[in-house]
């Protein structure tokens, strides 16, 4: 019966070790046919991220995808509603509809995907459809179901925050704790451009072991891009360009290659109750190809890292978190239109960007969780401050 | 305490502790841009003392030869320095002085061995924005190019440094304390670092930081309401006028048309002939100062020199590329003309009816007000502080 829901559990069991709380995560019960679950979270914040400009162009990185930044006063995080059902001992739909706070207003569907686990010696399962990727628990993020409210800097910068897309993929379990997986990609989310396809390949573990918990995996994922513009600011049906900006729409056009390795682990619970954990990730993102403008065009070659430390500490209902991104940004630009696009593409960096974060998350009751953040945001020019109020709900609404 | 609750506490300290290893020894590189625009060129970082307003554009920069505050200072030391001629008797200074905008107020300069030079002295001012370096050669157009003509240059001698005595030169920079710790800073990592390529690089990074855009004219442009006489406001609605053309050449924040910076994809090297002579009715002009004829050979090429900057005009007398007009005035009233009938002697000739002038040259019909307007504006374009900034002044005094 396992086997039926592997494919879910797949893209479930990485929020495990985020989930706010673990009481309204992903996984189904395997002897659960149906269930309904839904998340939200909002937030409020004493300042934004963005520059004075209103735009969140992290310097020496092109962004794109979901990757806005928080805005100054209480926002609907996300609201969203996920469902599974099994239609048969060997296949199980499941579907996510949400709202995001990315300027977006209307209900997005996420995730809608068939799994289907044929009969063989050892686990696999085929998931088609609308999909969350499993490579890595930080490729989707969503508030609600995170310890944070904010994406990591490595998502926002590497894959814009989100990735939500059509691809089959083919996931199975050589041992019962290991997991590994292909995915290929249409191609509709960031770094990719829409039909030009990605693909990924991953291999993931867990292990629990005298109260000690741990998880991992390393991935490495390969996209292309025809005219990739920023989609934050230059998307056909939307845009955030606050008004009177100006801005050049630069477009990528190459592969992007990507690879990198998360754990997260926690350990016993101690004799005064605390627990400790630290989760930790790091990839390495480079591209190839060209950039340009209407005029312009140059060879663009990158060579970014990132990574993301949060050791953390549990006390009955609190959690004290830490989280510390950095990114290494390494670019070279080479033609004659090099210098103009490297400045409209926002190209020109020396710094580093970082932003430390502590938080503590509070579990008012079992569906309920409050969070209090403070942010040191070095991502732009300047250093930037935050605190950060929020309160999450997390709740199934129907199981049987 | 129980062993078990021993061990948890253990191994909690233990991840406690590589949190903190992890949190210090996560991978990292120094972000970093590089550009290259294919002609060699690359981006210069804003944090060097450029003395550039914040929204102007920056020049473009070799990418040989990135700009460095080290190079700068070397090359000043070098630039005020007479062991850098071969019988040690003149220096860059000694043709380029501080308080007439890097000119020398000569009609045309002596070299070190008395050979006197075809052109008058360059004003150095705003030079990194050049589209084109020399009066009237449109293939030198960069610093890193033009610094060597100077050093080493026969036809005239300049500095005169030649194969018998650049070994002479280069001890007199190694027996010179000051230098060892300037070559080392400027160029690290090299362990000789004391040789000519790298005299040029310095040179030429000195002469890329000598900007001037603090004018009473500039003031005016940034607000000022007081920073301009009436008599200069006047001026500068002529010159902007299309009645004087004088924008034309002379245009941009540079007040020159051979002006490039960073944000241009092309380069606009342009020549111009003013009708300054005509001696023998077809356009021609004295040997030896021909302009991109002596390098074209173009007919047409004749007597076009590069348009250069019009800031700090007033203290580079005398004017035109021979130094043959003594006074701002002159110039004026020489554009005025349309051009410059020499009555008598060798270069005798109507300029005005020369066939190769500028379509923008021709008789204006300005009132005397309006040249004495003229000419307060164009003094107006003179930045003091440049003149006396102590970052460009001789560091050996």
């Amino acid at each position: 019966m396992l086997r039926t829901v592997t494919s879910f559990a797949l893209l479930a069991s990485p929020l495990a070790g985020f989930a706010h709380t673990d009481e309204h995560k992903h996984t189904p019960d395997p002897t659960t046919t149906t269930e309904v679950g839904a998340a939200a979270s909002m937030t409020w914040h004493s300042q934004g991220a963005a520059d004075s400009d209103g735009l969140w162009r992290i310097p020496g990185v092109m962004m794109g995808g979901h990757s806005l930044p928080v805005e100054k006063g209480g926002k609907l995080d996300d609201a969203i509603l996920w469902g599974s059902h099994r239609l048969g001992e060997r296949t199980t739909v499941s579907a996510k509809a949400g709202v995001h706070n990315d300027g977006t207003t209307s209900i997005e569907l996420e995730n809608l995907t068939l799994d289907y686990q044929p009969n063989t010696p050892k686990p696999i399962t085929v998931s088609a459809g609308l999909l969350e990727p499993a490579f890595t628990p930080s490729a989707h993020h969503h508030p609600s179901t995170d310890t944070f409210a904010e994406s990591t800097l490595l998502a926002d910068a590497f894959w814009g925050r989100s990735i939500h897309d059509t691809g089959v993929r083919v996931a199975g379990n050589p041992t019962a704790n290991t997991e590994v997986g292909v995915e290929v990609w249409n191609g509709d989310f960031f770094p990719a451009s829409k039909g030009e396809g990605a693909q990924d390949i991953y291999a993931k573990f867990n292990h629990e072991r005298a109260g000690w918990d741990l998880n991992g995996g390393a991935w490495a994922m390969q996209a292309n891009a025809a005219k990739r513009s920023d989609d934050r600011y230059f998307s056909t049906d939307h845009s955030h360009t606050p008004s009177g900006v100006t801005l050049t729409d630069v477009q990528f056009s190459g592969d992007t290659q990507m690879a990198g390795t998360w754990f997260a682990v926690s350990a016993p619970v101690t004799s005064g109750g605390i627990k400790a954990g630290l989760r930790y990730e790091a990839a390495q993102a480079q591209s190839s190809g060209t950039l340009s403008d209407t005029t312009r065009t140059a060879s663009y070659d990158s060579d970014h890292l990132a990574y993301a430390v949060t050791p953390s500490l549990e006390w009955r209902k609190l959690k004290l978190s830490y989280r510390l991104e950095k990114l290494s940004l390494e670019n070279d630009l080479s033609g004659n239109g090099a210098q103009v696009l490297a400045e409209e593409a926002n190209l020109i960096t020396a710094a580093n960007p970082k932003r430390e974060t502590v938080q503590v998350n509070w579990q008012l009751n079992k569906k309920i969780g409050a969070r209090l953040a403070y942010t040191q945001d070095n991502t732009l020019a300047g250093s930037d401050d935050r605190v950060s109020v929020g309160l999450v709900w997390q709740d199934t609404l129907y199981k049987k | 305490m129980k062993p078990i609750n021993f061990l948890q506490t253990t191994a909690s300290v233990a991840l406690i502790t590589g949190c903190a290893l992890l949190l210090s020894g996560c991978p990292e590189k120094d972000s970093r841009t590089t550009i290259n625009t294919g002609d060699g060129t690359t981006f210069a970082s804003r944090d060097f003392i450029w003395n550039i307003p914040a929204d102007y554009p920056l020049p473009v920069v070799p990418i040989t030869n990135v700009l460095t505050e080290e190079k700068f200072q070397l090359g000043k030391h070098l630039f005020y320095d007479r062991r850098l001629s071969g019988n040690g008797t003149q220096a860059c200074a000694s043709c380029h002085v501080q308080s007439l905008a890097f000119s020398d107020g000569a009609i045309r300069p002596l070299g070190s061995t008395g050979e006197m030079h075809p052109r008058h002295s360059q004003a150095l001012v705003n030079i990194a924005y050049n589209a084109s370096v020399n009066w009237g050669n449109p293939t030198t157009v960069t610093l890193e190019q033009q610094a060597p003509v100077p050093l080493f240059g026969e036809f005239p001698v300049e500095l005169g440094i030649n194969d018998a005595n650049k070994d002479e030169v280069l001890a007199r920079f190694k027996a010179e304390p000051r230098y060892a710790d300037l070559f080392a800073k400027a160029f690290p990592g090299e362990a000789s670092p004391i040789h000519f390529d790298n005299i040029v690089k310095a040179l030429a990074s000195f002469g890329r930081g000598l900007n001037s855009f603090n004018s009473p004219f500039d003031k005016h442009e940034a607000g000022d309401t007081t920073a301009l006489s009436a008599p200069a406001l006047r001026g500068m609605r002529l010159f902007f006028d299309e009645k004087t053309e004088c924008f034309h050449c002379h245009d941009g924040m540079n007040f020159t048309q051979s002006s490039f910076d960073r944000t241009q994809s092309f380069a606009s090297a342009v020549f111009f002939n003013n009708g300054l002579y005509n001696i023998d009715g077809k356009g021609g002009y004295p040997e030896g100062g021909e302009g991109i004829y002596e390098i074209t050979a173009k007919p047409e090429d004749m007597g076009r020199f590069r348009p250069p900057t019009l800031r700090n005009i007033a203290l580079t007398a005398p004017y035109m590329h021979d130094g043959s007009i003594a006074t701002l005035e002159e110039v004026v009233r020489h554009y005025n003309d349309g051009g410059r009938n020499i009555t008598s002697g060798a270069n005798a000739g109507d300029g005005r009816l020369n066939p190769n002038k500028s379509s923008f040259i021709r008789p204006i019909g300005m009132t005397e007000q309006e040249i004495q307007d003229m000419v307060a504006f164009l003094e107006s374009l003179t930045d003091r502080d440049f003149v006396t900034n102590p970052r460009f002044a001789n560091p050996w005094e």
